[in-house]
């Protein structure tokens, strides 16, 4: 056996000792390497079958590696989403945010616009980027809620028709999804469903205590 | 057990005991608000740690929404002291139980297979459970009998149902905290 065959074994066990998926499909292509020159130099009639193994091997490990060095990338936020990211999901990495934000669409309001129709069905969940969305409620009080705040999560919930008005403050940007293209992608993309939930979750907990999301006034 | 539909009165009426033997009504559990029901297989079995170790970073978001939790095997009080100590489970907002005579188990219809326990499928999820670090034990309760997933609203009736078929066999985390936000959600919905 050659030195090179050695190394390559020797990396090869350094491998089985990493946990992370980078660098062990890292030290795999670099053994690959090493296993491949060190058959090419050990004879004058290298195996050819075993390779060609080595081959096949290789080359998956090298499109997994550049798939994860492409997934691990980092990716410039634009600055909504860059926003969205520090107040409503730092749990979610740059990537996912950027995917869930491109199932949805960026929609603007100009103030005094019906966002939402109290009893109206709804197919959809906002979250306030800019501006203030009013909250009517049916004790005449009303809820502003900006940024980060959900518009139609007890719908998006309950598949119940909001029992409130919304009305768009001043101008109003959201990012908003369709119920139906949201629950679909979060069934196959589970840790941005988990955050969804915490966040949903934080937002429902705050409710359920009683405290409002942001600071009611009396209604004019 | 229907979605819907009220739980057995069997199963309301089951008593588990704590693990200092005391005994309590199963639907105390909901009489005060929603309650989230995990019973597990045994308390030494690898595909119960694997969901306590999943429950366990989702669980404040479930309890924090207002709904009760608790774990509930069926070996003896001791054994259930030595799950919460080996777990460190007595820092964590969840209850536990055991159901040494599997009254409740019966009563929320969840199955005992000896076909679950030893067949083809669980044999994959022992050894997917040991490479993910979780380790089986002597059983500590009845090693055939398999668990389930219960949500039991405030008013007795069932919002979510899962029996187990096989070790290693439990509902997604992601849809049993679905169903405590949707839930809840109505409690602020008018």
């Amino acid at each position: 056996m050659t030195p090179l065959l050695h190394l390559a074994n020797a990396i090869y066990l350094i491998s089985y000792a990493v946990k992370e998926i980078l660098w062990l499909r890292f030290l795999t292509c670099l053994a690959g390497v090493a296993s491949l020159v060190g058959l090419l130099v050990a004879s004058d009639s290298p195996p050819r079958e075993l390779i060609a193994w080595q081959i096949v091997f290789f080359a998956i490990n090298l499109v997994r590696l550049i798939q994860l060095v492409h997934e691990r990338r980092p990716v410039p936020l634009p600055p909504d989403a860059k926003k969205l990211a520090k107040s409503v999901f730092p749990s979610l990495r740059p990537r996912e945010l950027l995917r869930l934000l491109e199932v949805g669409e960026l929609v603007e309001h100009p103030a005094g616009h019906a966002v939402i129709r109290q009893g109206e069905p709804l197919t959809h969940l906002a979250i306030v980027i800019d501006g203030v969305a009013r909250v009517q409620l049916a004790d005449a009080r009303t809820v502003e809620l900006s940024h980060g705040a959900f518009i139609g999560e007890l719908s998006y919930l309950t598949g119940k028709p909001p029992a409130a008005n919304v009305i768009a403050g001043d101008r109003l940007r959201l990012v908003r999804w369709s119920t139906a293209s949201l629950r679909a992608y979060l069934e196959d993309a589970p840790d941005t469903r988990t955050a969804m939930q915490l966040v949903l979750g934080a937002d429902l907990a705050t409710k359920l205590r009683g405290a409002p999301p942001a600071p009611v006034t009396a209604r004019d | 057990m229907v979605v819907g539909e009220p739980v057995p009165a069997a199963l309301g009426g089951a008593e588990v005991i704590d693990s200092k033997g005391a005994s309590h009504r199963l639907a105390s559990r909901w009489s005060g608000g929603d309650a989230l029901l995990v019973f597990v297989r045994h308390f030494a079995c690898v595909g119960c740690a694997e969901h306590l170790a999943a429950l366990r970073p989702r669980l404040s978001e479930i309890t924090r929404l207002g709904v009760s939790a608790a774990i509930i095997g069926s070996g003896s009080a001791d054994q259930l002291a030595a799950f919460i100590e080996r777990e460190d489970l007595a820092a964590l907002d969840l209850a536990c139980f055991t159901d040494p005579t599997r009254t409740a188990y019966r009563a929320a219809g969840f199955q005992r297979s000896v076909w679950g326990t030893f067949g083809p499928i669980a044999i994959g999820q022992l050894v997917r459970g040991y490479t993910r670090g979780f380790t089986n034990g002597r059983p500590q309760g009845d090693l055939h009998q398999q668990g389930g997933t219960l949500y039991v609203r405030q008013d007795g009736t069932l919002a979510f149902y899962h029996r187990a078929h096989h070790l290693g066999d439990r509902a997604r985390l992601v849809d049993v905290v679905d169903v405590a936000l949707a839930e809840r959600a109505r409690a602020v919905a008018p």
